[in-house]
């Protein structure tokens, strides 16, 4: 008896070929509805006014499958729990630069941890929503990605939730604390919007236009720091960035490709979310500047590299062919560079009795290197104010805000900002809508005010709802309970729960292994 | 522009006036200091006489400046316009709205 490879005599399935195989288990799965309408099965995609004719022209560019997704998944995840155990164990928290440096981090967990949850649930709802088989395959894997980013952050930054303040409910503090409805309602404002504009604010304007300005320096602060942990999430998480990258990119191109009608629509989004994306990306400026002991690069240094000449220089030359120009404000964002973190850094300073973090006057070596960083601004605007807020602390009278800030309507940040081009002049705009008048904080912020009034005076502010009594109660204190605070979570470092433990905790090596092992 | 939408798109403000009942927000923010790194914002009676909103808020609110002198004048501005008042008018009298911006520097 001869032996055969098919005993049942039918022909032998040829191997698919690679891209074969991905179309079978991806398009193939796809099906023209029979019993509704296309429109009725879809009904989410043609009320923003974007115009698709063919959506088989939209190529996911990775062409991964669910099986290969999932096993290279896996490896990262092993590699990057390996070193978690490996840094709890020999607790590497010490090894840090400094105790304060976790003030970064839990800026980070409270600010953008929750908004990877949140991507998760809306590109859920985009793999559902779209007609196209592609673009909802590549909408499931970035939705399975940032659930999992949501994940290794939380167990990463959790081993430092055993030691240190500030990080214990982050998750309701990113919905009550009023700095972290700056990142919320950024994040909201793209989930009330269609499916086009969110792709367009997170996939395009976020995940391309913005993204490394907040990865990049934040890993790299994060291993400038001792943070093996942080810059092993950092990377872990950044080839997921680099699959969202190129998905925003494919996205916008594809919608500008199928109607020249999309490109006005496209524009002013691409206007209106590169200024929201912006006002966040503010928080990761005095993070850069000032929240790290050991710092990486300037806000200024970053902005000019991963903005002005990868953006700016490189995408929009791309884009113009297309018919779409550089955002509106830019110009704007340009200027503030030389500015933004240290009004910012001073807003954290002046508040922070009442955020998740704790702030101190940086050291005179750190005021050299942002003199140094900051040749034309630094000395001449903003030094001798620091200096006066630590002359202050030393004497007892460490400076806090008297009161509550006043915010604005669209970025939700309080108003800290001067005019363009004058940094001497604090820029105050309004806006009237259905007789009710609205505080905005720059040209930026206004111009997306007037788009859409409707959308925005529905914003939630922390201060005019902790006025109508909907925080926990009419005192700071009351409030802060409604933060669910706890002792050391705010205020002052130095002589802070973190601060105190941090030298207690050095002094306890140096007694055990002798002069200078603690540091 | 009207907010793209699938249905009639219309929600009320969440901080329209009519939710702080008889009274009202307004905010201060000093032009020619740069101390305060922020406006502040309070709520007040809109019954409240200018003497009664200098004395309470205004002169609490700049005396946290270390830079603030005793008895220093200021000029005003109510949302971008010049603004004087006497002690004993109201503050809707005034014309002071709901969120309305006080702007001020030293005299």
């Amino acid at each position: 008896m001869t032996a055969t490879a098919n005993p049942t005599g039918t022909p032998k399935a040829k191997k698919l070929s690679m891209k074969a195989r991905y179309g079978a288990l991806t398009r193939d799965l796809d099906w023209a509805p029979g019993y509704v309408s296309e429109e009725e099965m879809y009904p989410h995609t043609s009320y923003e006014g974007i115009k698709i004719h063919d959506w088989s022209k939209w190529d996911d560019p990775f062409r991964l499958t669910v099986d290969a997704y999932y096993r290279y998944q896996a490896e990262k995840d092993k590699r990057l729990y390996s070193v978690l155990d490996g840094f709890a164990q020999s607790q590497g928290h010490l090894t840090l630069s400094e105790g304060k440096y976790l003030n970064a981090m839990k800026v980070f967990l409270g600010g953008v941890t929750p908004l990877e949850y949140a991507a998760h649930r809306h590109f859920a709802y985009l793999a559902r929503q779209f007609n196209g088989p592609g673009p909802r395959f590549a909408a499931l894997c970035q939705s399975i990605d940032e659930m999992r980013h949501a994940q290794t952050e939380i167990h990463t930054l959790s081993n430092y939730n055993k030691y240190y303040q500030g990080m214990h409910n982050f998750a309701q503090q990113h919905d009550r604390v009023w700095y972290l409805s700056v990142t919320k309602s950024y994040f909201d404002d793209a989930l009330s919007a269609g499916p086009f504009e969110f792709l367009i604010a997170i996939g395009f304007s976020f995940e391309y236009l913005l993204t490394n300005l907040l990865f990049v320096p934040f890993m790299s602060a994060a291993s400038f720091n001792g943070d093996l942990p942080t810059m092993t999430f950092g990377f872990s998480a950044q080839s997921d960035e680099s699959r969202h990258m190129t998905l925003g990119l494919e996205a916008i191109k594809f919608i500008l490709e199928q109607d020249e009608a999309n490109v006005p629509i496209v524009q002013e989004w691409v206007d209106k979310w590169f200024w929201r994306g912006y006002r966040v990306t503010g928080i990761v400026s005095q993070m850069l500047d000032y929240q790290l002991p050991r710092p990486v690069m300037s806000w200024k240094e970053a902005f000019e590299l991963y903005f002005e000449q990868q953006m700016l220089g490189g995408l929009f030359p791309d884009l113009a062919l297309y018919g779409i120009k550089p955002p509106k404000h830019v110009d704007q964002a340009i200027w503030e560079k030389d500015h933004l973190s240290h009004w910012l850094h001073d807003t954290f300073y002046q508040f922070s009795h009442a955020a998740n973090f704790t702030t101190t006057v940086p050291d005179t070596e750190h005021l050299d290197w942002l003199a140094q960083a900051y040749p034309d601004t630094f000395n001449q605007l903003y030094r001798g104010k620091w200096e006066e807020m630590g002359k202050l602390a030393e004497e007892g009278n460490r400076f806090f805000y008297p009161g509550l800030p006043q915010l604005c309507q669209v970025c939700q940040v309080p108003m800290v900002y001067c005019e363009n081009g004058n940094p001497h002049k604090r820029a105050v705009y309004h806006s009237e809508y259905e007789g009710e008048n609205y505080n905005l904080c720059s040209e930026g912020c206004k111009w997306i005010f007037d788009r859409e009034p409707a959308k925005f005076r529905q914003a939630w502010l922390p201060v005019h709802q902790i006025y109508q009594g909907n925080c926990g109660g009419p005192t700071i204190p009351d409030v802060l309970e409604w933060y669910g605070f706890q002792e050391g979570d705010s205020g002052e470092y130095i002589g802070s729960v973190d601060h105190k433990n941090w030298i207690a905790r050095h002094q306890m090596i140096e007694d055990k292994l002798g002069q200078g092992a603690g540091h | 522009m009207a907010t793209p939408a699938l249905y009639d798109y219309n929600f009320p403000s969440r901080s329209a006036q009519e939710l702080y009942g008889d009274d009202i927000l307004v905010n201060m923010v000093q032009t020619d200091d740069m101390w305060f790194r922020s406006g502040a914002t309070v709520r007040v009676p809109k019954a409240m006489t200018w003497g009664d909103f200098y004395q309470t808020q205004f002169l609490p609110y700049v005396s946290a400046n270390p830079h603030t002198k005793a008895g220093q004048a200021y000029s005003f501005q109510l949302q971008d316009v010049d603004f004087t008042a006497k002690d004993e008018q109201t503050l809707d009298e005034l014309g002071v709205g709901h969120k309305h911006t006080f702007t001020f520097a030293n005299a």
